[in-house]
């Protein structure tokens, strides 16, 4: 975090007594709960304008008459402010009141429940009962578009939703309609909520109106368990929390990190996980017969299938299946030297893995001086589109669709790939290579068809990846891999911030992660003495390159840390800092 | 000779293999009665084999001696809390003469003296099997029990004394004797025999609480009351040891009801009996009285178990010695005074 | 007899009458209430493999309801569940025996219900905590208690078992009296 500490100017003001230095144009409600004293609030979020709408953060101030709502009070000189007393806890109460008369308490129905202000103030602030005898009024149930649904009764109107399409998804799709206790969130006719981070308003909506559709009666959230991780499906990079139950991921949701997608992601992203579910997977190591009679300098390889029907690949465990990794790498080595030889990693890999299998390459081809080296390459899946909101906020889709490509880029070029592509498809093509592992774990992965066909011909082919796919198909050795709420690793995103992803579940059946799996090839080689934790190796790859040292998984801690200097490292700014402007 | 063996045989044999197993199920089933249930009803016809499958069971239990147990007189506790409750019975006259044979096992001049001594002896096997087990709860029984059990003894031997100066012997066939009589010449009591609950009706609660507590049998069932001492002195033992305990018990309670209708019941004797006459007939019918009372005794015995409930341990002691010795020894001057008075 | 058996509590005047310091009025009067139990005294004892309890009913509280044993899923007034899938009771159910997987419906009153519903009765440990904590009266503990399977699988009970009510069926009779309404 190597943004400039800006010069705060700074007022003292109290707060029930206790005496604090108040940042001049912050709301008293953020420096209250920048100092531990805690104020009710459902419409304020600090990434998005003041609202000041639901009443709820109500306080008394020394300089006012009456009750001032502490998120668009901004602190005067002095001034004395009231948070906990017994006229506070009364506003509170009939605050309260009033947001419940119209609520539908349907609790054991709605997916909030568990993580519901509404639910937890109530508990905490509001009163036990209710006078409002008269019939409480619909509203409509609906989708707002392709990923959102709005449950209109369970909606206080804190606009939190539609001040996040005007200021951050730029798009203002939302609107409230109607006047009085029938106004109503919705959006303007013909004009879908479609934007691609709409999945955020059910994240800021602070009771169960909005909701993701993915996530609708899945599970109860008091029973999931959090692990905090980093997105993969694109370069952006957003930390986020990967929420668990009974061994499969529910869904994602974005964790706040200002340096990179302060409170948001992407729609794309929230629904990254499915294929780690998938019933397809693969979890079993498989290894068949070298592949006989391929066409040594034929130039091109064959169009069509070449492959060797997936029976000839026959079930393995993880020891065997490195053994025969080992044996046959050694094989290939002694009759034909290292130029035999190639590895391709991918652009999905974390930089452990990366380090481990740079590693690893020069471990299983050797080296010998004046001959060629292996031939060596990198996966990476084509850019998407990017996005930018049309006006305003600061979070932005990348197109690279690729987690680690920077990550890539600092560990591999030039140390280990030192060619283009297409050289490495050239020399495929050849029929030199007679050993090729290709690391894949992109999920709908499809390769170029000339890199498809050039494994079909070569005898060796190890495959690392996580779902049947092409890659898997033309695989001798096929070794599962884990997927990102699977692993621990380190991912560096397309600004340059490393962050790190955390193992939310075991990997599938019998599959050890790539670490592990790394590493117990070179230990069987000799160049290790340990199999090591990501950490351990991270430790390692620290001390080792020069971009990382320095940090450690310590030092990343929930939030990472920025590694490379190529690009400005101002914070950009975020929704309300840009809505001022 | 032969005859007198026989019945003493007979005697023995009713008393350790026919009394018991029917005690146990007598027991149950009015225990069963009193609590609304039905009790055991599956084994044979209303349950009746029960006690046989109980024994069975008991049979063929692992009989185990715990670690740390003093071998020698963890065996031989059993054994000492069953023999002395059989012996006492010897003095028993459980029926007057069926023709030439004497129906009782042993006609001692010092009759309740030895039924009394021999009773106490009981009290070394609870003592040896709480103390031999190497076990808490066992050992606080038994320093429980010995406590109780020489209490009681005094306040029994002090109600002894009324009756022995009531009727001037210490033998018990002539106390029965003493009884086959009207309770006075005439008036409205000449209708009542002179049985000893008549004579000293104050001499006969007393004892009975004693026989009680002799007994260990609730209320004062201090050495196995389960709440606080598991299963007390028995803890430990399993098998035939525990059984042999068990019969023992069942036994001293059977001997100790005798000992009341022998000295406060009349005997074998019932009103309107000629003690003279000495057929087999007669013989077999002073019998059939002296069972009746003695089951009616010990029915009293386990109606009074299921509706009691247990003391606790000072309000055992305290009954005993700020209640009943003082009673007994005031009882004991008053029979003195109208026995000189009347003399 | 002598003095009073306890010194611990109070001396009210009634304890201090001299019935019940003599103490044996109150052993007679002991002896004659288990008498008479003994002798009138009807048995409450449902012989249980000949017997069923379900048939005869000893006791005064008719149905003893509030016997916890197997589970019924109670029905609304148009017959289907009334549960809505709010896992509160596999939340609540310290033996981990309840599974529940909602679905979507379609439905004027709520929008959500149970597509799996499963009770591992092996490992139920019947507290009632489910019942306790249902917000819906869906989910109710009978008096039935037949434990008896062929199988380990039988006694995982689903939807459809657990829906049971018909009027012959120990769990089935316990169906609700209809309560209109969420």
């Amino acid at each position: 975090m190597s943004a400039p500490a800006k010069t705060v100017e700074t007022v003292k003001i109290k707060v029930n007594g206790k005496e604090l230095d108040a940042p001049k144009d912050q709301p008293v409600l953020q420096t209250c709960l920048d100092n531990g004293i805690y104020i009710p609030h459902y419409c304020y979020h600090p990434a998005l304008s003041i609202s000041g709408n639901c009443r709820m953060c109500l306080c008394t101030a020394s300089n006012a008459p009456k009750a001032v709502i502490s998120c668009a009070t901004f602190p005067a000189e002095g001034a004395e402010y009231t948070t906990e007393s017994e006229e506070v806890k009364k506003l509170r109460e009939i605050i309260l009141e009033f947001l419940l008369i119209n609520h539908p308490l349907d609790c054991p129905v709605c997916d909030q429940a568990g993580e519901c202000d509404l639910q937890e103030f109530s508990f905490r602030f509001g009163k036990d009962d209710s006078r409002f005898e008269e019939e409480k009024n619909y509203r409509h149930t609906k989708k707002l578009g392709t990923n959102v649904r709005l449950y209109g009764n369970r909606c206080i109107v804190c606009t939190r939703c539609v001040r996040f399409c005007e200021e951050i998804a730029g798009d203002a799709e939302l609107c409230v309609r109607e006047r009085g206790d029938s106004n109503i969130i919705d959006t303007f006719p013909g004009i879908p909520l479609e934007n691609p981070i709409s999945g955020c308003v059910a994240d800021i909506c602070p009771v169960g109106a909005l909701f993701v559709d993915d996530f609708v009666h899945k599970t109860r959230v008091f029973f999931l368990e959090s692990t905090t991780s980093v997105c993969n499906m694109c370069a952006t990079g957003c930390s986020i929390n990967v929420d668990t139950w009974q061994g499969e991921v529910q869904r994602l949701r974005p964790r706040h990190n200002p340096d990179v997608n302060d409170y948001w992601m992407c729609d794309r992203g929230r629904v990254g996980y499915k294929y780690s579910g998938a019933a397809e997977r693969l979890s079993r190591y498989e290894v068949g017969p070298a592949r006989a009679g391929s066409s040594a300098g034929d130039g091109k390889a064959k169009a069509g299938p070449t492959d060797p029907p997936r029976s000839t690949r026959a079930p393995s465990d993880f020891g065997k299946a490195l053994a025969a990794v080992s044996d046959r790498a050694e094989r290939v080595r002694r009759e034909h030297g290292p130029g035999a030889f190639a590895f391709v990693a991918s652009a999905w890999m974390s930089v452990e893995e990366m380090f481990l299998f740079r590693r690893l390459a020069t471990t299983l081809a050797g080296a010998v001086p004046g001959e060629a080296g292996p031939a060596t390459g990198i996966l990476a899946v084509a850019d998407g589109e990017a996005w930018t909101p049309r006006v305003g906020g600061a979070f932005k889709i990348d197109s690279d669709r690729n987690p680690n490509r920077k990550g890539a880029e600092m560990l591999l070029l030039g140390s280990f790939i030192s060619e283009p592509f297409s050289v490495l498809l050239d020399r495929l093509e050849s029929g030199a290579i007679k050993f090729a592992w290709v690391v894949g774990g992109i999920p709908d992965f499809s390769p170029m068809d000339r890199f498809r066909d050039a494994l079909g011909a070569i005898s060796n082919v190890v495959v690392t990846d996580i779902l049947p796919g092409p890659l898997s198909e033309r695989a001798t050795i096929l070794l599962p891999a884990a997927s990102f709420v699977e692993k621990d690793g380190v991912f560096v995103n397309g600004r340059g911030w490393a962050q790190r992803c955390r193992a939310a579940l075991p990997p599938p059946g019998e599959t050890r992660t790539e670490l592990d799996l790394f590493q117990e090839l070179l230990r069987r080689a000799g160049e290790r003495e340990r199999v090591l934790s990501a950490q351990g190796v991270y430790a390692e790859l620290a001390a080792e390159v020069g971009a990382f040292a320095d940090t450690s998984y310590k030092t990343l801690g929930a939030l990472g840390a920025r590694v490379t200097d190529d690009e400005p490292a101002e914070r950009e700014p975020t929704g309300r800092e840009a809505a001022k402007r | 000779m032969i005859w007198s063996l026989l019945v003493a045989f007979g005697v023995f044999f009713i008393l350790t293999n026919g009394l018991p197993p029917a005690l146990v199920y007598a027991e149950r089933k009015l225990a069963a009665g009193i609590q609304n249930r039905v009790g055991p009803n599956r084994v044979g016809p209303y349950g009746l084999l029960q006690p046989i499958a109980d024994a069975i069971k008991l049979l063929f239990k692992e009989d185990v001696t715990p670690r740390g147990a003093d071998k020698f007189l963890f065996s031989i506790a059993p054994i000492l809390s069953f023999v002395p409750a059989a012996l006492a019975f010897a003095i028993i006259p459980f029926g007057n003469y069926a023709g030439e044979v004497r129906l009782q096992v042993a006609d001692l001049n010092v009759g309740i003296l030895f039924a009394t001594a021999i009773i106490s002896l009981g009290a070394y096997g609870i003592a040896f099997g709480g103390w031999a087990s190497n076990s808490k709860f066992p050992l606080l029984a038994a320093v429980r029990s010995s406590a109780q059990l020489i209490s009681y003894e005094v306040v029994m031997a002090l109600a002894l004394v009324a009756m022995i100066m009531t009727y001037g012997t210490v033998r018990t066939e002539v106390m029965v004797l003493a009884q086959a009589v009207p309770l006075a010449e005439t008036g409205p009591f000449a209708y009542l025999p002179a049985w000893g609950v008549f004579q000293q009706p104050i001499a006969f609660v007393l004892f009975v609480i004693c026989c009680f507590a002799e007994n260990n049998r609730a209320p004062f069932d201090m050495p196995e009351c389960e709440a606080e001492l598991v299963g007390g002195y028995h803890t430990e033992y399993s098998s035939m040891k525990f059984a042999l305990f068990f019969q023992g018990e069942y036994i001293a309670m059977t001997t100790m009801s005798a000992l009341i209708v022998t000295i406060f019941l009349g005997g074998w004797h019932f009103p309107g009996m000629d003690v003279a006459d000495h057929s087999v007939g007669m013989g077999i019918l002073t019998i059939l009285v002296f069972m009746a009372k003695l089951l009616g005794v010990l029915f009293f015995y386990i109606w009074v178990r299921w509706t009691l409930p247990r003391f606790r341990y000072d309000q055992v002691m305290r009954l005993c010695w700020k209640g009943c010795i003082p009673i007994a020894l005031v009882n004991i001057a008053i029979t003195g005074i109208i026995g000189v008075l009347y003399s | 007899m002598a003095g009073p058996a306890t010194t611990h509590a109070p001396e009210t005047p009634s304890q201090t009458g001299i019935g019940e310091r003599l103490f044996l009025p109150s052993v007679v009067k002991g002896l004659l209430s288990t008498l008479r139990h003994m002798m009138f005294g009807e048995s409450f004892t449902v012989e249980y493999p000949e017997e069923s309890v379900y048939a005869v009913n000893k006791f005064p509280n008719d149905e003893n309801r509030r016997f916890r044993g197997e589970h019924i899923l109670v029905k609304d007034d148009q017959g289907r569940e009334k549960c809505v899938a709010c896992m509160l009771c596999s939340a609540a159910c310290p033996a981990v025996c309840i599974t529940i997987v909602p679905e979507e419906v379609d439905w004027e009153d709520r929008d959500r219900r149970p597509k799996v519903f499963e009770i591992d009765m092996l490992r139920c440990i019947y507290c009632g905590f489910c019942e306790e904590a249902c917000p819906c009266d869906a989910i109710r503990l009978t008096p039935a208690f037949y434990q008896v399977s062929r199988t380990r699988e039988e006694k995982v009970y689903d939807k459809e078992k657990l829906l049971n009510d018909d009027p012959d069926d120990p769990r089935g009779k316990y169906q609700s009296p209809i309560h209109p309404g969420k």
